[in-house]
């Protein structure tokens, strides 16, 4: 069952399910980050969503999918399968990824006009997902941050569109992660009742202001709070992706047999 | 012409429309790929191919799909006139269906889905590809091949399915795949036209003054069928198969003998071989090392006499191919690949290198959020310096429309096996709706 998170039920039940309470605004941000990683996202999800990417003439082309994420132990596996449009019909996405960040993830691409399987090299965390706005890394850590990534900085707390988020400003710990990541500097605006960055703001290497993601629509499903639709804005190209998610479900089992290359080939 | 594809269309979403009402999906793709031949200003083709693709289920028990293609080819130049059926490397089961000189027509797949316990059947018309390697086959010896363009064309247009018997049980953590192929379809290679096949190493060669040719082709239920068995798993990063076919090499093999009054007697044989090869990949950084290898036992090579015969000699082969793809950045690749087949015991006199070396290099660059695609891929023969240039762009102008040009650059000299096709240089256009 979904609700809308701007209902007044759904924010009752948003903050009946959440069991992390507000903190302070004497929260340090890396005490934040840390609550906005200990949100639960379910051991496995099954979803469908709509990749919609719009040029800076803002013709948009839309792109469907089916999106199957299951945790075996620490190491998340997730697929995704293209099903619109035509051209990219029965495209697959396979990615195993590992706790331990200096592990590179797996990953293989069924591309269906070779028929093949193909294993595909690590991509650098800063590269973008399969043409859309987000970053591989993005797309994986789900609104969430790899905290040894950052240092952070608590920017106090602001008040946005009628609510009172936390800002934390996020400094890459070394050149290094600053060159994988393609980001100099992000700063969140973490909305403590659902502890998810309402907004966030990308600078890239150079200093400029890079991207923006926002959640638009957050709901409520199967207990869980689950940002359904986000837009990422690249500041660049004029670029957008929105991300639209759908059939949402956190209940059903999703079979561990889904993660394999053979699967991957067959298609769903 | 206009009025044609205008109906077509029409039809199109009609059908889909109809399907979706059935509970059946309906997709497909209408498209032009025109090529011009640059030496001699012809145009080479003008294909209008339709791909309509309907899938649907049946209750609970597993799904189906069937692909068709219809392509009108008024240029009709690639195979000039009404193919010819004579030579019967189709299965009865697996014939095109030709009207007049320009259309041809076939059922590319038709297959079911279904699961047995936890094995996975597809039973039916089908494509089945093995191996790690790009545009050079090793493993990839499933499916036959339509040399309609010679090498040019994507490989799924060009291998022709086949009927078989597809099962994939997973064994622990490996898939343990079983075929079996009744389907006696073989390599279909134009007897004329732009690409037909001029080189003894690759044609189903004939002379002026051969008289008769007698085609044998395998016919006999089960015992001249065609099997193979693949295992393959990850392991530790890896990713590993171990591949057995036992199969009719896809090309026949001709033997040629001087008759009475200097005529020629031909014969032309399918001959049994085993494949047994292996292939594994796994990502290093941004590098993929990708490797696949070989043994035939029986492959055929013609050995020179002084008789003006064509005499034929039996050797194993081994071959392999070691590629490197290097992600430069999300948006850049560059790959090569190298690809060796070696006869074992190589006999005296024979028409071919002991050992043939080929190598491919490919750059191909994304950009405008992977609307568009910029490729160029060079194939290389190193024992004889030909080879082909391959350049294309892509561009996705919508969701359904995708338009492209490219071009096909042979080099190299006459008795190559791409710079015999160095007169046959091609730009190429396309544009595909995809509904």
């Amino acid at each position: 069952m979904h609700f809308q998170i701007n209902t007044p039920i759904a924010i009752f039940l948003a903050l009946a399910c959440c069991t992390v309470p507000p903190t302070t605004s004497a929260t340090s941000g890396l005490e934040v980050m840390q609550q906005v990683n200990a949100r639960d996202d379910g051991n496995m999800i099954q979803r469908r969503f709509v990749l919609e990417l719009t040029n800076k003439d803002g013709k948009t082309k839309t792109e469907k999918t089916r999106s199957y994420r299951r945790y075996f132990g620490d190491e998340k596996r997730t697929v995704i399968f293209y099903e619109e449009p035509t051209r990219v019909r029965g495209t697959g996405f396979l990615t195993f990824d590992y706790p331990d960040p200096s592990v590179d993830d797996d990953q293989w691409l069924y591309l269906p006009a070779l028929r093949k399987v193909r294993r595909i090299s690590a991509s650098d965390r800063g590269d973008y997902f399969l043409g859309t706005d987000f970053t591989y890394e993005d797309i994986k850590k789900e609104q969430k941050v790899e905290i040894d990534d950052y240092t952070f900085t608590d920017k106090g707390m602001e008040y946005l569109d009628g609510r009172t988020l936390h800002v934390v400003e996020g400094v890459p710990v070394n050149e290094q992660i600053e060159d994988e990541l393609g980001y100099s500097r992000a700063i969140w605006y973490v909305d403590p009742t659902i502890w998810m960055s309402r907004k966030t703001e990308l600078y890239d290497v150079n200093g400029n202001h890079a991207k923006t993601i926002t959640i638009e629509v957050v709901e409520v499903i199967d207990g869980i709070i689950t940002a359904t639709r986000i837009l990422a804005t690249n500041h660049k190209t004029g670029h957008s992706t929105r991300l639209t998610f759908s059939d949402v479900d956190y209940q059903s089992d999703v079979p561990e047999s889904l993660f394999t290359q053979a699967r991957l080939r067959r298609g769903l | 012409m206009i009025r044609i594809v205008a109906i077509m269309i029409v039809l199109m979403w009609w059908s889909q429309s109809q399907a979706h009402a059935q509970g059946l999906d309906f997709r497909g793709t209408l498209s032009l790929e025109m090529a011009l031949e640059t030496e001699h200003r012809e145009i080479q083709k003008a294909d209008f191919v339709f791909r309509p693709e309907l899938q649907g289920e049946f209750g609970s028990i597993g799904n189906f799909t069937l692909i068709g293609m219809a392509r009108f080819d008024p240029a009709d130049a690639l195979e000039p006139g009404q193919p010819d059926a004579s030579n019967d490397v189709r299965s009865s089961m697996n014939q095109r269906f030709l009207l007049g000189e320009d259309i041809d027509a076939e059922l590319r797949e038709a297959y079911v889905d279904f699961y047995w316990d936890d094995a996975f059947v597809r039973i039916g018309k089908q494509q089945v590809v093995w191996g790690q390697a790009d545009g050079l086959r090793v493993l990839d010896a499933v499916n036959p091949l339509h040399f309609r363009e010679f090498i040019l064309g994507d490989f799924e247009q060009r291998r022709i399915p086949t009927w078989m018997v597809n099962i994939e049980k997973p064994i622990a953590d490996a898939v343990l795949q079983f075929l079996w192929i009744p389907d006696k379809t073989y390599n279909d290679t134009p007897r004329s036209g732009t690409y037909s096949f001029k080189q003894t190493t690759v044609e189903s060669n004939t002379s002026p003054d051969i008289t008769s040719v007698l085609i044998n082709k395998p016919n006999r239920f089960i015992k001249d069928d065609d099997f193979g068995v693949r295992v393959n798993g990850f392991y530790q990063g890896w990713d590993w198969s171990l591949n057995y076919l036992y199969v009719y090499d896809d090309m026949p093999v001709t033997r040629q003998r001087r008759g009475t009054d200097r005529q020629y007697d031909v014969t032309q044989n399918y001959e049994r071989t085993h494949l047994l090869g292996g292939s594994a990949s796994n990502a290093f950084g941004k590098v993929t090392l990708r490797l696949e290898t070989g043994w035939l036992s029986d492959r055929f090579v013609t050995v020179e006499n002084e008789r003006d015969w064509i005499d034929v000699t039996r050797v194993s082969e081994i071959s392999y191919v070691v590629g490197l793809d290097y992600q430069v950045s999300g948006d850049l690749l560059l790959s090569t690949q190298l690809f060796q087949s070696v006869l074992l015991d190589t006999p005296k006199d024979v028409n071919r290198d002991g050992t043939e070396t080929n190598l491919t290099l490919l750059a191909r660059h994304d950009f405008l959020n992977d609307s568009a695609e910029l490729e160029a891929l060079l194939m290389m023969n190193a024992n004889d310096g030909d080879g082909v240039l391959q350049l294309s762009f892509e561009y996705a102008y919508s969701d359904h429309v995708l338009i492209g040009v490219g071009a096909d650059v042979f080099f190299g000299k006459q008795e190559g096996r791409f710079g015999q096709f160095d007169k046959a240089d091609r730009v190429t256009l396309m544009f595909s709706y995809g509904f």
